[in-house]
């Protein structure tokens, strides 16, 4: 890669040893994937939970670090200035109810001490999964180096803004130095369809729209899906397709002619592509998906929980759920960023939501508040959701069974307790 | 030596590595799905699930889902248990920044007929800078 006499600089140790290392292994990224220089960026989502978690992004590598090695890095961390509009996805505990989640105060000090030095950086410790809806927007040719699988789809594909499907340490390392490897989304020529979904039967729950987006991952594994005969959506529905797109899938972008600002037309999606295969998207294929994602699915559930619902989705739930109770025997999560629950607390849905017995949790999901189990694991024999991420990833990463489905399915079940 | 197949290569993370295969068809996650700890994959309903990749050179179609795919293969490489090489027939920036990170040879081989033609635990040789892959 051609590095200009700062970036020279920077590899010679000018500006210290984390951005040193940052710098050489973005170097060593982007030669990987073909990139010949660095871009600036004003965007960045990064990962920043704790900072035993910030400090595997340095070295010593290939073995763990000692809690010396973690504390010197802590303070390196503290002198560095980010000039990158970032925030942070999903945090390990909720701040303000980790003990009605489980977690220990070591933890919560942890985590705080991440706040505190994200602050300091200028790193803005958001803990959400849904930043594009609220604390980081980016504009349409932004130039972004994103992590979250769903996120940076979202943002590519609704918003025409272009950052690559990044790692938490290559999005991390990015946000530190302001600059990203010119490879791939950053590319308008790599910004056009490859294949074809063709829709062919009714999208009527937000749980179809995941479907349809697990379908989609599944179907192509990594290019450019182009979608035909899809109704408009609405911002919701689109957080399921791209959250569920890249559970099975490892797609950079997604194209919804009419929707997606470089996508005008159908034809102006694929800009001269011919697509590579043409996949449709009928009733045996939704109930296709619907059958691989729920697992052993009838019988008493431990814990029901949404994944990530908007102040609008919250709305409605407090709505289906106003008046009726959760079952004693089972738990109703509904896990949503902090901002959208304060909003939820000022108008009084989340009241409403919690006088039913429901709990409402802010700054993750369920998946990474417990896989690496920084707080004690809930019962999850079995879970219920309105989430296709959430199904296929709880099945494999907690071993679950699984119940997937619509919200007012989900809602259903928490007061009868089962399926 | 009648037996030795070469397969092209492109090369992604430079280096060289020999090791057992361990090869499947799926796309393949290395957070959540994996145990780091102990080196082994550990979702159902994969076809990996319960076998060792620690020092494995392992043969799949391409990595997918989530962003902490990196760190899940970092959390293994600390933990002792680093795969010898990675060998991907498409490529996902995730996988390619957890092994350009951690230095694990890494190559893509645009070749389909090698699910069928290398079999678990034939040792395979994955040398990046030349560009192949040799088995047997």
């Amino acid at each position: 890669m051609r590095l200009t006499e700062v970036q020279q600089n920077i590899i010679n140790g000018d500006k210290g040893r984390l951005l040193r290392e940052a710098l050489i292994n973005l170097v060593k990224y982007g030669t990987a994937m073909g990139a010949e220089e660095f871009i600036p960026i004003t965007s960045a989502h990064i990962a920043f939970s704790a900072m035993d978690v910030v400090a595997l992004c340095f070295s010593p590598r290939g073995r763990e670090l000692t809690k010396a090695e973690i504390d010197r890095i802590t303070e390196e961390m503290r002198n560095i200035k980010v000039n990158v509009r970032t925030t942070v996805n999903s945090g390990i505990i909720d701040r303000r109810r980790w003990q009605q989640m489980g977690a220990d105060e070591s933890i919560y000090n942890s985590v705080m001490q991440a706040v505190e030095v994200a602050r300091e950086c200028g790193i803005m410790p958001t803990f959400s999964i849904t930043p594009h809806l609220t604390d980081n927007i980016p504009l349409m040719g932004e130039h972004c180096a994103w992590a979250e699988s769903g996120t940076h789809l979202y943002i590519n594909s609704i918003l025409g803004a272009q950052s690559n499907r990044e790692s938490y340490e290559s999005a991390f390392y990015s946000c530190l130095l302001g600059i990203t490897p010119n490879f791939g989304m950053h590319l308008d020529e790599n910004r056009k369809g490859t294949d074809l979904v063709d829709i062919q039967c009714e999208l009527e729950y937000g749980s179809d729209w995941g479907a349809l987006g697990y379908f989609t991952g599944d179907s192509i594994g990594i290019g450019i899906p182009v979608f035909k005969n899809l109704k408009r959506p609405v911002v919701e529905q689109v957080n399921q397709l791209c959250f569920a797109t890249n559970s099975p899938g490892a797609i950079p972008m997604l194209l919804i002619p009419g929707v997606s600002p470089e996508a005008p037309t159908l034809e102006a999606a694929f800009r001269g592509n011919k697509p590579r295969n043409t996949y449709f998207f009928d009733d045996k294929a939704k109930q296709r998906i619907y059958n691989s994602l729920n697992y052993n699915s009838k019988g008493e559930v431990d814990l029901i929980s949404f994944r990530c619902p908007t102040l609008y989705e919250l709305s409605k739930i407090a709505k289906m759920i106003e008046g009726k109770k959760v079952h004693k025997n089972t738990r109703l999560c509904v896990m949503t960023s902090d901002s959208i629950r304060h909003s939820a607390e000022q108008i009084g849905y989340a009241q409403i939501i919690e006088d039913s017995g429901a709990e409402l949790f802010a700054d993750g999901t369920l998946l990474i508040f417990y896989i690496n189990a920084p707080a004690k694991k809930p019962k999850m024999n079995r879970i219920a959701t309105n989430s296709a991420k959430l199904a296929f990833a709880a099945r494999r990463s907690f071993h679950s069974n699984i119940f997937f489905g619509s919200t007012e399915r989900c809602i259903e079940i928490a007061i009868k307790g089962g399926v | 030596m009648a037996d030795i197949k070469k397969f092209k290569a492109k090369k992604v993370i430079p280096g060289k590595a020999t090791g057992p295969a361990l090869i499947t068809r799926e796309r393949i996650m290395f957070l959540g799905f994996i145990d780091p700890k102990k080196g082994i994959f550990h979702a159902p309903q994969t076809e990996l699930y319960g076998k060792s990749f620690r020092g494995a050179v392992l043969i799949y179609t391409s990595g997918k889902a989530s962003s902490g795919g990196a760190r899940g293969l970092d959390l293994a490489v600390r933990a002792g248990n680093a795969p010898a090489a990675i060998v991907n027939l498409e490529i996902d920036p995730i996988t390619v920044a957890g092994c350009a990170f951690d230095d694990i040879p890494m190559v893509q081989v645009e070749d389909p007929s090698i699910f069928d033609q290398v079999k678990e635990g034939d040792m395979v040789t994955v040398d990046a800078d030349k560009g192949e892959v040799i088995v047997g």
